[in-house]
């Protein structure tokens, strides 16, 4: 073990690096370990676990937490092959555009990158040397990656709201809900990396984010708010409903019931057999099917995806 | 009908062990997130971790009522919850995280914590806390005896992992 500083980012839960690579013990010995998750990122509190990734050599793939005890501190353990970071990297194109919300991947059509993972990374710290995971070029890389699945999120939920409210019900739960994606994109584009839902109160204040701006993402219970809250944070203009198609998930199982065609989906739901939703969500609405288009929406038959290259267009002409 | 008479196993086996794994991982954590907030004095982290609690609350609840025989994922899950009346009245009772002061925070925390209540006394399974270091062995115990009743009932495993949010 190399001596060396300790890591402040423990002190929040009472331990020091020393100890905590005493107690890992061999499960730490054969790879090389990082911080990561919240206290990482420099949030976290007394409750909070200790989430470390280790990197293997010649580990075929991730392996499931394994869970292991400091006085009465969690620490998380997951294992990564040491390739793995490299197989992010590789899966983002260069493309990024700078627009006032923050730096965004571009020309990213089919990415398959590990996103969650990804952000835990951003602010990752060796446990043995105090130096960070990806270094700072390649954080830029993945952080551009990161808003542009945030803006993805962002405009799939937005979507689903402004379907609902199509179709005459929409609770302001689904708008509040899409609101803290505009929150999680706008703390994301600031550069305010951490995991979970509940830090965005938090991160949005750090990121010195518009309060007026983000009161309104967070109460948001209509589409004028959350357009009028994404304003004010820096996006341009979006039209949801242009923007997102809908898609029919494979493993529909055609069921007939006497003279009743259901769909039987792949969670075991079965929903009526009725015409084709394929295509952007704003012909569903002109067609009036959004309530249908909703309920199997809600049933998992039919999913959401951003239309990459309309979305490029879109910040190209933003910039 | 009325109840009693006992209860199907199958339900016990499945929807049931299924939310009573679903409360321990999930509803459990989260309530620890709102306790450790209001512990160090941060209101918003505290408030919005509530939302998180009712959030993962209904889904328990959708999954003891039988509603998902299997997982939904991620997108379907959080259309069907946002559009329930119920859970959106819950919600918008919660203040707003941000500026929330910490007598909000505490009414909040209060109220989910009835709530998380309520809902752990329908639970037919009890499953001790995961996360502490008393807790996490009889866990795995537990998912071992719900596996024995569902080969007696000829029901397949339970991917206890799928169930997760």
């Amino acid at each position: 073990m190399t001596a060396g500083r300790d890591l402040g980012q423990l002190e929040r839960v009472g331990l020091t690096r020393a100890e905590l690579l005493a107690a890992g013990g061999s499960l730490l010995d054969h790879g090389v370990p990082y911080l990561v998750g919240s206290l990482a990122a420099g949030l976290g509190n007394a409750g909070s676990d200790v989430d470390v990734h280790l990197f293997v050599e010649d580990l075929a793939e991730p392996t499931p937490p394994y869970l292991f005890f400091v006085r009465d501190v969690p620490v998380d353990v997951e294992q990564y092959p040491a390739r793995y970071p490299g197989t992010l990297l590789a899966a983002v194109p260069p493309g990024r555009i700078r627009l006032p919300v923050g730096t965004l991947a571009t020309g990213i059509g089919g990415r398959t990158g590990p996103r969650a993972t990804g952000a835990r990374w951003m602010t990752a710290v060796g446990l043995q040397d105090g130096e960070p995971l990806l270094g700072q070029d390649n954080r830029a890389v993945v952080a551009a990656y990161l808003c542009r699945c945030a803006l993805d999120d962002l405009l799939r939920r937005w979507c689903l709201a402004a379907l609902a409210g199509s179709a005459g019900f929409a609770p302001v739960s689904v708008w509040a809900g899409a609101g803290r994606a505009l929150i999680e994109l706008a703390v994301c584009g600031a550069g305010q990396w951490a995991s979970g839902g509940k830090w965005r109160p938090v991160l949005a204040r750090r990121a010195g984010l518009p309060p007026g701006a983000v009161r309104l993402a967070f109460g948001a219970g209509s589409d004028e708010d959350l357009a009028t809250a994404a304003r004010g944070l820096g996006l341009p203009a979006l039209d949801p409903l242009e923007l997102v198609r809908l898609r029919t998930v494979a493993d529909l199982h055609p069921v007939r019931l006497g003279a009743a065609r259901w769909l039987l989906t792949p969670t075991r739901r079965l929903v009526q057999d009725g015409e084709e939703m394929d295509g952007p969500a704003a012909r569903v609405v002109r067609n009036r099917r959004s309530g249908s288009a909703v309920e199997l929406l809600r049933a998992g038959a039919l999913t959401l995806e951003p239309d990459d290259e309309a979305v490029d267009r879109i910040l190209a002409s933003a910039r | 009908m009325t109840g009693g008479g006992g209860q199907d196993a199958a339900w016990v086996a499945g929807p049931g062990a299924a939310a009573a794994w679903i409360y321990a991982v999930e509803v459990q954590s989260a309530l620890a997130d709102v306790d450790a907030a209001a512990a160090a004095d941060d209101p918003e982290t505290c408030v919005e971790s509530c939302t998180v609690v009712l959030t993962k609350l209904a889904y328990c609840a959708a999954v003891h009522s039988g509603r998902y025989a299997h997982p939904p994922p991620e997108l379907a899950m959080l259309a069907d919850l946002w559009l329930d009346p119920d859970l959106d009245a819950e919600l918008r009772a919660l203040p707003l995280p941000v500026q929330a002061s910490m007598a909000q925070a505490e009414q909040a925390r209060a109220l989910v914590h009835h709530r998380a209540g309520r809902l752990a006394e329908l639970l037919p399974i009890e499953m001790p806390v995961l996360r502490s270091s008393a807790g996490f062995f009889p866990s795995v115990r537990v998912a071992g005896d719900v596996e024995s009743l569902r080969r007696r009932l000829d029901l397949p495993p339970l991917d206890w992992m799928s169930w997760g949010m």
